[in-house]
Parts: C-alpha cells; structure tokens; sequence
C-alpha cells in the first residue's frame, strides 16, 4: 500500500513538473507569437529554423511560415548591402553576440527598411556554428527621420554660411563706391570751394557726413560678419590678462573720464584671443560711454562658477542703465535706445559682443536698475582644467 | 652724383579709374612733379616692367624707381605680380609700395611674405590720401637712397 502511495505520488510529481513545464512553454509561446519584435533562428546557410510573426510582418509575409517557405537564403535574398552582413558576421566570429546592429534589409514588396538587430552565435559542443538566433526591429520611420534632420541642418548650415559670406563681401563691395563718393567730395570742396554758397557748402557737407556715417555702418557690418567668417581656433584665454590689456589700451580714456576700475578675479575659458578681447573691450567703453553726468564711472568685473560646468562674469557699471523692457532690443545689430546727438554710434557694439559669446558656446544678457546701473552677464563653458 | 629725385618714374598698378584720378589729383596737391605711369591689371604691370608686346618702346616704359600695387585687379592680380616682380632677377629691386582698399590681415601678411616694401591702406577722404602721397614722397624720394634706375 506504502509502496503504491509513493508510486502514485511520483506519478503526481511528475505529471505536476510535466504541467509545470507546459505551462511554461505555453507562456513563451505566446510571448513569442505576439512579440512586437521580430524573433528568428537561422542557421549558417541562411534558412530560417523559426520565426515568429512579428518577423514575416516585419518583412511583408504573410506568416511565419510564408517567410520560411519564401526566404532560403536570408544572406543573400533580403540583406541589401553584402559589406554590413559581411561585417555583421565578421563581428558574431569574433565576439558571439551583438546588439543594436543597424542594417538595411529588403521587404517582400523589393522596398528597403532599416532594421536593428541583436544576434548571437549559438555553437554545438565541437565549437561550430550551429545556428545564429536574436530579435530584430524596424526603424525605417526613425531612419528617415534622421536623414531628413541630417540633410535640414546641412542646408540650414550651407545657408547660413552663404549669408554671411555674403554679409562680408557685400558690405566690402559697398565700401568701395562709399569711399569715392568721400573722395570726390573732398576734391569739390577743395577745388570750388571759394565759388559755392554756404548752402551749397551746406548740401555739400550734409551729403559727406551721410556717406560717412554709412561707411561706419558698413564697418560695423563688416566687423559683425567677421565674427563667424574670420573666425579663429579656441585656445585657452586668462581673461584677467585680457581685462588688463584692454585698460592699459584705455589707460587715456579711463583717466580722462575719472574712471574707477574694480578687477575681481576672473577665470580661465577656452576662446578666440581677438573676440574675447573686442567682447570686453565693448563692454567697457559701453559702460565709459554710457556714464552718469557728473558721476565718476565705477565698472566692476567679478567671476562665479555655476551649475552645468559654466562660469558666469559679471561686468556691472554705475551708468544710465536702460529699461529692462528694451532688453532685447540692445542686443539687435542697429538697435539704438538714444539718439545720435544724445550718444554717438550706430548700435552695433552690444551685437557683436552678442554675436562673440554665442561663437563660444555661451550666453549673454543683461539687468539694469535706469539711471543707476546696468549689469552684462556672460556665462561660458569652464574650461577642463577648472572643473 | 646724387640722381635727381625728381626723374624717378611712379608706376600705378590699378585698375580702378577713379582711383588712379584721385592718385592724379594727390600728386598735384602734393606738389610731387615726378612722373607717374599707370597700368591696369598684374598683366599689363609685367609687359610693361618686361617691355613686351606694346611696351616694347623704352621711351613709352621707363623703368620705374617705385611701383604703386594694388591688390584687387582684374586677370592677373597685384600678389601674383608681386610674387612675380620680387623673384625676377632685374625687377626685386624695385620698390613696391601695396596700395589697396583691404585691410585684412591676410592680406598683409602674404604682401610682405612675398616682399612687398610698404602696405598702405586707401584712406576714405582726399585729404588723408594728399598727405600719404605727400609722405611717400619725401621718404622715398627725398630720405631714401634708391638703386640706380638704369
């Protein structure tokens, strides 16, 4: 009786571990039928030895069994190009697996999709390949929408460099009749000046300084477009030499307008020497230029390092200010808040230093309290050696 | 013994009319008598220096004691005739004075690699240019000892 107990309670161990097991199957069957992924096994002939329906799908058949049945040479019938299957096996002899493998395949209808595959060798005892299996997906729709980037942005590249190449030669090209017209009016005045009129001397003289000031505004052009055009490599900037540089240069116009230069320590960034130097070199006539009446100009330069590896300068003057609603207006080649009588110039300076810190990665803006000071904030990436 | 300063032929390179008027109208201003000839492009500049083709009459090229260049010029231009000028055997003697309206760097660089004498930048009013035509003349006719023409 024992003994029949115990026979009939492997029978039911058995028969548990069989159902068990069943089930298990079951639940990778279904797994494997309704996988949104492509799942294959081919052996190293190229015939398929399974498929799942995600995969015919994936290629245009109708079943599994369409694509088994249709595809007897998976290498030679569906890859397109011979040199990425060739690499993609090359890289299964020597490393067994692979993941994310992109490579273009033809569909049944003779289209080609890009899918992406992982795959790894499977190999009986004595080591030969008895048959590669992995999942593959479609990525054809990702593909294109890569292309289509990749090909907007060449354009909107070449366009952009076509702008300013034009910018350049236009505004060079222009300053050539400019100069004549200066020139010849020299030549009038200088020539028949005891035979005109002082309104005529006047017209004479209006159109002169009308031409000239064009000729600023082609420089200032010029100088704008040169930022991108004559641009030169990075390299690594102490911009407290540069700071130093620019005040010896200012000495003069510094101790003429009693200014008051407070240097706070300023860091180390990667930059184009020239740029960097005409960036602060702006910002520090703006802040001389745009000065209280009757107030000795205090321009102050601190540094701070902030979060995301950037380091922001801060150059704070005591001047006019401006309306913070006109914020974005300073920055816009030829935006003026004055008039020329007020202040000369012809609003291209703050453009510029614009146009320089986006060159290198950064940004700049201001803040401003008018009639009593303005602040240029620049943040730029640190350079490796500080962070 | 000293050659007379005012003999020294001027030879402008340019090929922009105007230019070469306002040249014209600067050497009267200034009050500078030598006598100034003018080619058009880089081509003209070397038959002339060369005496080929219509240059062929010394009397209607005298060689020149200073060579006004531009750079700018049609077919050939003022740093190909420069390089031309400054490697040829009987002309790199000859002082080149680059007058243009570019004021790249690129520019000045490559004319004084390729051994121009002096680079001047066009200025914007007549009277800037009288006073430079006014200063090549007394430094290089007047202070400067030049080589022999002939």
């Amino acid at each position: 009786m024992q003994e029949q107990t115990d026979k009939y309670k492997n029978n039911e161990k058995s028969s548990k571990r069989e159902s068990i097991s069943r089930d298990a199957d079951e639940k990778y069957l279904i797994m494997f039928k309704n996988a949104p992924e492509g799942i294959f096994q081919v052996t190293p002939g190229g015939k398929f030895i399974m498929a799942n329906p995600a995969m015919s799908a994936i290629l245009g058949y109708k079943s599994p069994r369409h694509l088994m049945d249709s595809v007897q040479n998976v290498w030679t019938q569906l890859n397109v190009n011979q040199d990425a299957y060739e690499s993609l096996k090359n890289f299964l002899d020597k490393y067994e697996a692979i993941s994310g493998f992109e490579i273009q395949l033809y569909h049944r209808d003779g289209r080609k999709i890009w899918v992406s595959k992982s795959v790894r060798t499977v190999r009986d005892e004595d080591g030969s390949i008895k048959y590669y299996e992995g999942f593959m997906q479609d990525i054809t729709e990702r593909k294109w929408g890569e292309k289509k980037l990749n090909e907007t942005l060449a354009e909107l590249e070449q366009s952009n460099r076509e702008l300013e190449q034009f910018a350049y030669i236009a505004s060079h090209d222009l300053q050539e009749p400019l100069r004549k017209v200066t020139a010849f009016g020299d030549c009038l005045k200088r020539h028949s000046a005891d035979v005109l009129d002082g309104k005529s001397l006047n017209y004479l003289n209006r159109m002169q300084n009308a031409a000239i000031r064009m000729k600023q505004l082609i420089e200032g052009l010029l100088k704008y477009s040169r930022i991108t055009t004559r641009a030169r490599p990075l390299e690594e900037v102490d911009l407290n030499n540069i700071v130093k540089g620019i005040l010896s240069d200012l000495e003069a116009h510094i101790k003429k307008n009693n200014a008051v230069i407070e240097q706070g320590e300023l860091p180390i960034v990667k930059a184009d020497k020239l740029q960097i130097k005409l960036l602060f070199q702006n910002l520090i006539s703006n802040a001389l230029k745009f000065s209280r009446p009757g107030i000795n100009p205090l321009i102050a330069f601190s540094s701070r390092i902030i979060e995301g590896q950037l380091v922001e300068i801060q150059v704070k003057d005591n001047g006019i200010g401006f309306r913070e609603k006109y914020l974005d207006r300073i920055f816009k080649p030829f935006q003026r808040l004055h008039t020329r009588d007020e202040y000369p110039g012809i609003g291209m300076g703050l453009s510029i230093c614009k146009k320089i810190v986006e060159r290198h990665g950064g940004q700049i803006t201001a803040k401003s309290k008018p009639k009593e000071w303005a602040t240029f904030l620049i943040t730029l990436p640190m350079t490796e050696k500080e962070s | 013994m000293e050659s007379d300063h005012k003999s020294v032929v001027i030879l402008m390179a340019d090929d922009d009319d105007d230019d070469y008027m306002l040249t014209m109208e600067a050497f009267q201003e200034a009050r500078l008598l030598n006598p100034l000839y003018r080619v058009k492009n880089g081509e003209e500049l070397m038959d002339y220096l060369l005496r080929h083709g219509e240059y062929k009459n010394p009397e209607d090229s005298p060689r020149p004691g200073l060579i006004l260049l531009d750079l700018n010029m049609p077919r050939k231009d003022g740093r190909e005739a420069l390089k031309e000028i400054k490697t040829h055997e009987n002309l790199r003697n000859i002082p080149v004075l680059v007058l243009t309206v570019s004021g790249l760097e690129d520019d000045i660089l490559q004319s004084y690699d390729l051994g121009a004498n002096s680079y001047i930048k066009k200025p914007t009013s007549f009277n800037e240019l009288v006073e430079i035509i006014r200063t090549i003349g007394q430094y290089w006719l007047d202070i400067v000892e030049l080589p022999d023409s002939q």
